[in-house]
């Protein structure tokens, strides 16, 4: 038995649209406890991972841990004009292998969408050790990512004792932005030694526009030429991860 | 499924190919960014994905897979690779392989783009690129063949396959006739993979195996020969039939055209029918050129049907009687003179990178003004060489060409 309620479905169209940014088809993993996703994309440079619990949902029933695999890209062409006020309901029919959405609000709509096969490999869960932790508004890494990408193609990270800076340099100009540790939308600040890393724009854009759009903070962790972490939380009880690997130079 | 069941997962597993593999390997080593990708080609079957699995297990590399007949459009090949041809891998291994399947498998036209962005990822991978063909001489390659190293897979031995049937058998606990896996071989021609396939068809559920159970294959995909096909395009009375007779044949149009034309002449006699031919061959022959010339492979099926339809149909009745076919005089003048035409290919490039122009700009357009003057002057032909950073031999060889 399988059935959640979602008081807000544009919000979950969002979230949709930040797993989509990787992945092409998503396998949940629906637990008592919540529901979870983990997935990475097709090349092997970036993940994510996704939780939100029980409580995070208006209404949440789960009997027995099971996977459900949709295709994103359908889910969000059928949730495409959800209206603000909306909610949806999810719910399973295993005997036509079908996932329902039932939206509410204005009118009522229900739509149905085949399961696909799930996947069936875990992923771990990267084992990193992170030397610098920066916790920030969202929304000025994401304007920060896009001035980097009007220029080039990369960006590096560089941490100091009292600064992230990000920098993007091409022959068509340099872009340089820095959060300073005292500045007000600047909440947390931990970095051991010099931290550099490299890494390209093309996936991090994607990122950061889908992470803004879903939570106000971001706690962006990484270490010296290794891959970068990016935390949203989901408030209430939710969790949205992204994992990127750095650049080779 | 045997094919993944007993596919190598070391090198040294994967049958015959020593050459090939040796060749890989020392691409490999000394692969540096920016460095050529390896084109690996050859026919079905033999080995070409696998010896890449197994390099990437054995080095411990990631492996990037992609199919190019899955994949094929710009966006897609872009989706897929273009991000991450510069980023480590998030699985923490030594480093990655990235390997395009397939890349003959890109439609021309539609995937003028495909083309593109595999350049692309060439030039700009951090990794090593490998990319696998049937064809690697197909005219949509040519750009991509630039920045390959070449390396070819040949058809695997019959003995070998057999050799490797029988250890499949011994493993599964299987007792099979020694004639029926020549047999399953043979039919293969070289194609390990198919091979493997049949065996498991023929075995299914079963532990004795015998000769006669080959019948239990039926007719799956039976290659007919060109001479074959000839026969039924001269001879049948029904376009369709004529038609789908070179549907089988492992060749392509283009050149089954030529067989067509070089033995027509033999066949036809009434110099009507042979005049209806004629005229069939040269609309085909229109079609062909266009299709080169604007790489627009739609056209091929006009081409197709007037070769083969279009000359079938050329004949009031069939003639009742047995021709030998031959083989084209022009495929034969044209592998007699491959290493040649190479080397004059080879020398022409030089001289056309020196004058900023085509090589068939030098070919039509200086080399006759050049040569006749090399003729006139006794010391031209030094200069010419020194000028164009040629050999003696090269200026003889080109030389030769014009006379």
């Amino acid at each position: 038995m399988f059935r959640v309620v979602l008081s807000d479905a544009r919000a979950w169209r969002r979230l949709l649209d930040a797993i989509s940014t990787l992945v092409e088809e998503a396998t949940f993993d629906v637990k008592p406890e919540g529901m979870y996703l983990r997935a990475m994309d097709p090349s092997h440079v970036a993940m994510v991972d996704f939780e939100y619990e029980k409580d995070a949902f208006q209404e949440f029933e789960c009997t027995e841990a099971s996977k459900i695999c949709v295709g994103l890209g359908e889910m969000l062409k059928l949730l495409k004009r959800v209206g603000s006020g909306e909610t949806l309901e999810i719910s399973l029919d295993r005997e036509a292998n079908r996932l329902v959405m039932k939206l509410t609000g204005r009118y009522t709509r229900r739509f149905a969408l085949p399961l696909l096969q799930p996947s069936t490999s875990e992923l771990p869960t990267p084992r990193l050790a992170f030397d610098a932790r920066v916790k920030l508004d969202a929304d000025h890494l994401r304007d920060a990512i896009l001035e980097v990408s009007n220029v080039s193609d990369q960006v590096r990270f560089i941490a100091g004792q009292d600064k992230l800076s990000l920098i993007g340099e091409s022959e068509t100009g340099k872009v340089e932005i820095d959060f300073e540790r005292d500045n007000p939308s600047v909440y947390e600040f931990n970095v051991q030694g010099e931290v550099k890393a490299l890494y390209g724009v093309g996936f991090l854009e994607d990122m950061v526009k889908a992470g803004s759009d879903n939570s106000k903070l971001v706690s962006v962790e990484f270490s010296t030429d290794k891959p970068v972490k990016l935390d949203y939380e989901l408030p209430p009880k939710g969790r949205l991860t992204y994992y990127l690997a750095p650049r080779i130079e | 499924m045997w094919t993944v069941k007993y596919k190598p997962k070391r090198l040294a597993e994967v049958v015959d190919q020593a050459e090939a593999k040796e060749k890989l390997l020392r691409w490999l080593e000394e692969w540096k960014p920016g460095g050529k990708a390896a084109l690996l080609y050859g026919p079905p079957g033999n080995g070409k994905t696998c010896t890449v699995e197994a390099l990437a297990e054995e080095k411990g590399l990631d492996l990037l897979q992609t199919n190019a007949s899955d994949v094929r459009s710009e966006e897609k090949i872009e989706r897929f690779l273009g991000r991450s041809v510069k980023e480590a891998s998030l699985l923490g291994t030594r480093g990655k392989l990235i390997l395009i399947d397939e890349v003959d498998g890109l439609e021309a036209s539609a995937d003028r783009g495909g083309v593109r962005a595999i350049l692309r990822i060439i030039r700009e991978s951090a990794f090593p690129v490998i990319l696998t063909a049937n064809d690697p001489w197909d005219r949509r390659l040519y750009e991509i063949r630039d920045l390959c190293e070449l390396i070819e897979f040949k058809k695997v031995p019959i003995r070998d396959v057999v050799k490797r049937l029988e250890y499949i058998c011994r493993s599964e606990g299987v007792k099979a006739d020694p004639k029926l896996l020549h047999a399953i071989a043979e039919k293969n021609r070289g194609d390990l993979r198919g091979a493997i396939l049949d065996l498991e068809t023929i075995a299914q559920g079963r532990k004795q195996l015998t000769p006669e159970d080959l019948e239990a294959l039926g007719k799956r995909e039976q290659e007919t020969d060109i001479f074959e096909a000839l026969r039924t395009v001269f001879k049948a009375r029904s376009a369709l039939s004529a038609k789908l007779s070179i549907s089988n044949v492992d060749m392509d149009p283009g050149e089954i055209f030529w067989w067509i034309a070089e033995n027509v002449a033999n066949e036809y006699e009434r110099p009507e029918d042979l005049a209806r031919a004629y005229e069939a061959l040269a609309r085909a022959d229109l079609f062909r050129s266009r299709i080169i010339h604007r790489q627009n492979w739609r056209m091929q099926a006009y081409m197709v049907d007037l070769m083969t339809a279009g000359v079938s149909q050329a004949k009031k009745e069939p003639y009742r009687k047995f021709t030998r076919y031959q083989r084209p005089e022009r495929l034969r003048f044209y592998s007699k003179t491959m290493v040649e035409r190479e080397k004059l290919n080879q020398a022409l490039r030089r001289i056309a990178s020196r004058l900023h122009c085509s090589t068939r700009k030098v070919k039509t357009e200086f080399l006759p003004y050049l040569l006749y003057q090399a003729k006139k002057q006794k010391d031209f032909a030094e200069k010419l060489a020194s000028a164009f950073n040629l050999t003696r031999e090269e200026i003889n060889l080109i030389s030769s060409f014009y006379k």
